[in-house]
């Protein structure tokens, strides 16, 4: 029962502001889509509207290819997880799962076993008499859940669905959410402004800024092939230089394809080698800062020029650690990962999208 | 959620902490307030046990003559069961009235609403002899003056404001994301208000009730307007007899309309409690 769904040029306002300016972007039937951006850039905004719950003021939302103008949230057939969960407390766990059975005129017999299939599938199976304020905080998210499937939904959306619980329940629930969702196969839009559980629950992620698209695509995607340099800053660290009209990368010798533009270097593709060992494309640095992370060293230097470079390399085998304040060259170690952001095309969302589809 | 009452605990802490030896004054000037506000209450009430013919303070001797014969005298007690009636109707038209008015609030554009609720708390500042007055000249034109209706109908207009501010305060507090998941879920407005909006509020329409029914119980303005000599109401049969006389029996049906007010209290007061523990800490 699962759909594909199509954003086309979505705008919205609220309270007189317009939140979204043209949003497009699609979901293939079965996909986990997740919209990923700082609090503000209209996500939670993007899911009212194809919920319903707002008007669009320009373009349509069409699931399945049937365009959804006019049409009432309550003829919408969409599964809503919301943040804070909204279960209706005056009613029992099961009552809850029953209530869009109820509302759909089922038998009592089937509501019932639906109920419970339900409440197995999301893992509360025989909580039907418990109160949802006897719930804890991951239960009344699997009731919710329960809740949003029962009528099996063409489209499921989850609004922040894990921001309520505590950290161990949160990742533990971003597998379970992930398996249900398979499980179940249905089409699914997620929002959140957490990064890690964009990354581990989706199939693709469409980051957003100031009610725009910057960029859809799949994870691994997103953060090698950064379309702007947006994109580039949000997801991960990301060292920014300069690329000149030859293709070479301000101060690191390096020739690149695709400049001029803004040269895209994670921590991780560089290294760092003592100095006195000359070579090609290198940069005397500084180090000013040094983290341990488990795996390996974030050194935070400062290039000659002022530049600040963020470097992230394994422990030295030997043993011997870094000093702060040791002058080092930076080297790139991994030349093919480097992504060139062309400058005269920063491509719009829009246009982004439409190269994707 | 308690994480967020929590919080609320700590706020109040600083706030103790913050006024410091002021909050004796502040207590002390609480308790000078509240004497000022309740004691031409708590005076009256021995006067009616008083043995002697007249109002008089302090009370001579002890008795329930006087309690006795106002729940005797077919004057007091038709009175008092019109007033009974009276309240009842005016109340439930004030609870149907303001419950919905609340209930559609929430469906209407932000500005619209703004304009309505103006409009829906009026009769609080209306100077009630006009709004009588008024009355007065449309039922009197009607020819049913003496009629009880017409007080029924002007005291739920007066009631209303307290069922509507009363009832939508307790719909804030719903919040809009049931109606939203209910909707998501299938549900069309007449089912959200049915099996979500009013089984949440149910207790907080009762309390309202409540209040409503004992305003209009001691509602004196329109009454005096509307109500017939041949039938007057209870609140109207304490303002002629103490015209009329200075006897302690005016005492007791005081005492009377106070405890009709304190029960009503009470018990809208154990409502909202219960009401409170039942849905706690679930909706943001």
């Amino acid at each position: 029962m699962s759909v594909s769904v199509t954003v086309d040029d979505l705008a919205a306002r609220l309270g007189g502001t317009e939140i979204l300016h043209g949003v497009t972007f699609g979901v293939e039937p079965g996909e986990f889509v997740t919209l990923l951006g700082p609090s503000g850039s209209g996500k939670t905004t993007t899911l009212n509207v194809i919920a319903g719950f707002l008007p669009q003021t320009r373009g349509h939302i069409a699931l399945g290819g049937e365009r959804m103008d006019g049409v009432p949230a309550h003829s919408r057939n969409i599964g809503f997880v919301f943040q804070n969960y909204a279960l209706f407390p005056h009613m029992t766990a099961g009552d809850n799962v029953d209530f869009p059975l109820r509302t759909r005129g089922v038998g009592k017999p089937e509501r019932e076993r639906r109920v419970a299939e339900a409440l197995d599938l999301v893992g509360v199976g025989g909580m039907e008499k418990r109160r949802t304020s006897s719930l804890s905080g991951g239960q009344q998210q699997r009731v919710a859940l329960a809740r949003a499937l029962v009528l099996q939904p063409r489209l499921l959306l989850l609004d922040k669905p894990l921001a309520a619980l505590d950290k161990g329940l949160r990742e533990s629930m971003q597998h379970e959410l992930k398996r249900i969702q398979r499980e179940v196969g249905i089409t699914t839009i997620a929002v959140t402004h957490d990064q890690t559980e964009a990354l581990t629950m989706s199939t693709r992620v469409a980051i957003m800024q100031d009610g725009r698209l910057e960029q859809i695509d799949v994870p691994e995607a997103l953060y090698r092939r950064a379309a702007t340099l947006f994109v580039a800053r949000f997801l991960g660290e990301a060292n920014l230089l300069p690329v000149d009209d030859a293709g070479m990368v301000a101060g690191l010798g390096l020739r690149v394809e695709g400049g001029p533009g803004t040269a895209v270097i994670r921590p991780e593709d560089l290294g760092v080698v003592e100095c006195g060992s000359e070579g090609a494309g290198e940069l005397v640095a500084r180090v000013e800062e040094i983290d341990y992370q488990g795996v390996r060293y974030r050194l935070v230097c400062r290039s000659e020029r002022g530049e600040r470079m963020v470097v992230s390399v394994p422990p030295d085998p030997r043993g011997r650690p870094l000093d702060v304040a040791a002058t080092v060259r930076i080297v790139v170690t991994q030349p093919e990962a480097v992504h060139v952001i062309a400058a005269e095309s920063a491509p719009s969302a829009r246009e982004a999208a439409v190269a994707q589809a | 959620m308690s994480r967020r009452e929590l919080a609320l605990d700590r706020t109040d802490d600083a706030l103790v902490a913050a006024v410091g030896r002021w909050r004796h004054v502040f207590a002390g000037a609480s308790v000078v307030t509240a004497l000022f506000l309740l004691l031409p209450i708590v005076v009256i009430l021995p006067i009616p046990f008083s043995e002697g013919e007249f109002l008089s303070w302090p009370p001579k001797g002890f008795s329930f003559r006087w309690y006795d014969r106002i729940l005797t005298d077919p004057v007091w007690t038709g009175a008092f069961w019109m007033s009974v009636r009276i309240a009842l109707f005016a109340a439930a038209l004030a609870t149907l009235a303001g419950a919905s008015a609340a209930l559609a609030m929430r469906r209407l554009p932000a500005g619209r609403a703004s304009w309505l609720r103006t409009l829906f708390v009026a009769p609080v500042v209306l100077p009630y002899v006009v709004y009588a007055l008024g009355l007065y000249n449309v039922f009197d034109a009607l020819r049913v003056i003496g009629a009880t209706w017409p007080i029924v109908v002007g005291q739920s207009v007066l009631a209303f404001p307290i069922v509507f501010v009363a009832v939508s305060a307790a719909l804030a507090s719903v919040g809009g994301g049931l109606t939203r998941a209910a909707s998501s879920l299938g549900a069309r407005w007449p089912v959200i208000v049915w099996r979500v909006e009013l089984p949440m509020v149910r207790p907080n329409i009762a309390a309202a009730f409540i209040f409503a029914f004992a305003f209009c119980f001691d509602e004196v303005v329109v009454a005096l307007f509307l109500a017939g000599p041949a039938a007057p109401t209870f609140p109207l049969q304490i303002f002629t007899s103490a015209r009329e006389s200075a006897s302690p029996d005016i005492a007791a049906a005081s005492g009377l309309v106070i405890t009709v007010a304190l029960v009503s209290f009470a018990l809208s007061g154990a409502l909202l409690r219960h009401a409170s523990r039942k849905n706690k800490g679930l909706h943001a």
